[in-house]
């Protein structure tokens, strides 16, 4: 099977979702590198990806108020998920972004949230199985005001692990593994008093 | 070790977790709702360093079993979970054996 690579070495801006507060109230994005695409035609076993989100993005309005952006090429699911976010006021609602690697439909996936609710521990990993939801790992640490990293990865034995800036904040194994549909990446802003500012975002997904 | 050594794999800090580590049942709390997912209650009560393998949570008796890494577990937070009435402490080990 080829190997498909797509790597990022250079700037770029990511914005524009400023202007509708009703739907994200005030998700700011900062400067990010620009993305250069590259193929390597090296055969290996599996396809391998980094997405970077920039203007260019088109972001898929739902009828809930939230954004999403799909990723469709490939069921991807093993990797790395990565976001830095700074929460520059919290709110009382559920404002949240996601990270949903791989997702069957609506009521069976996996995500990482990071929340921009007051009292809420962000990030966190939660199963959504037969509309279910189950937190499987979470910081620990209550959303503030500061600037934070968020990342977690899976393996392919179904082993989870997510880290805050930079430091790991536990491990889960998980054998539910939905049909591969679709992964994406959604803002989901419930009330709009929250307000993020996503500074970096990118993923490097594995195809099994 | 645990959860702040970067070199070690997942599977191998997991295993480290299990080798030396608390194994404890507690509380499955939630309702599964997008509001309120289903959690166990050291989640919310204890900062500690946790694994959880899904196949450990009983959704129907509303328990959940879970390792607490001893490595990366505050002291003070692990001895709160040892001597917490309402976690039962299933087994402890130490370089793999139990104590």
């Amino acid at each position: 099977m080829a190997m498909f690579v797509q790597t990022i070495t250079a700037a770029q801006v990511l914005a524009g979702l400023t202007t509708d507060t009703t739907k994200w109230a005030g998700a700011n994005i900062a400067n990010l590198d620009q993305a250069i695409s590259t193929t390597d035609t090296n055969l290996t076993t599996d396809i391998k990806k980094t997405i970077y989100l920039d203007t260019t993005t088109t972001w898929d309005e739902n009828a809930d108020g939230s954004l999403t952006y799909r990723i469709n090429q490939y069921p991807f699911f093993n990797g790395t998920y990565y976001m830095k976010t700074e929460c520059t006021s919290t709110g009382s609602s559920g404002d949240n972004v996601q990270f949903k690697p791989l997702a069957e439909d609506a009521n069976n996936y996996i995500i990482m949230s990071v929340r921009g609710d007051n009292g809420q521990d962000s990030p966190r990993v939660i199963k959504k199985q037969a509309a279910a939801n189950t937190t499987l790992l979470t910081s620990g640490v209550t959303t503030d005001t500061s600037e934070h990293e968020h990342k977690f990865t899976r393996d392919g034995m179904g082993n989870f692990e997510l880290f805050l800036d930079g430091v790991s904040k536990g491990t889960c194994n998980e054998e539910f593994t939905p049909v591969g549909n679709y992964a994406e990446i959604a803002l989901v802003a419930s009330a709009g008093n929250s307000v993020f500012d996503i500074k970096e975002i990118w993923a490097e997904m594995i195809k099994e | 070790m645990g959860g702040d050594d970067k070199r070690m794999k997942l599977g191998e800090k997991i295993k480290d977790t299990k080798q030396n580590g608390l194994y404890i049942e507690c509380k499955l709390l939630g309702d599964g709702s997008d509001e309120n997912p289903f959690h166990p209650e050291v989640f919310e009560t204890y900062k500690g360093y946790y694994h959880l393998d899904s196949r450990d949570i009983d959704y129907t008796n509303k328990k959940v079993k879970i390792w607490v890494a001893k490595k990366s577990t505050p002291t003070a937070e692990l001895n709160k979970i040892k001597n917490d009435s309402k976690i039962t402490k299933i087994k402890e080990t130490n370089n793999g054996s139990v104590v």
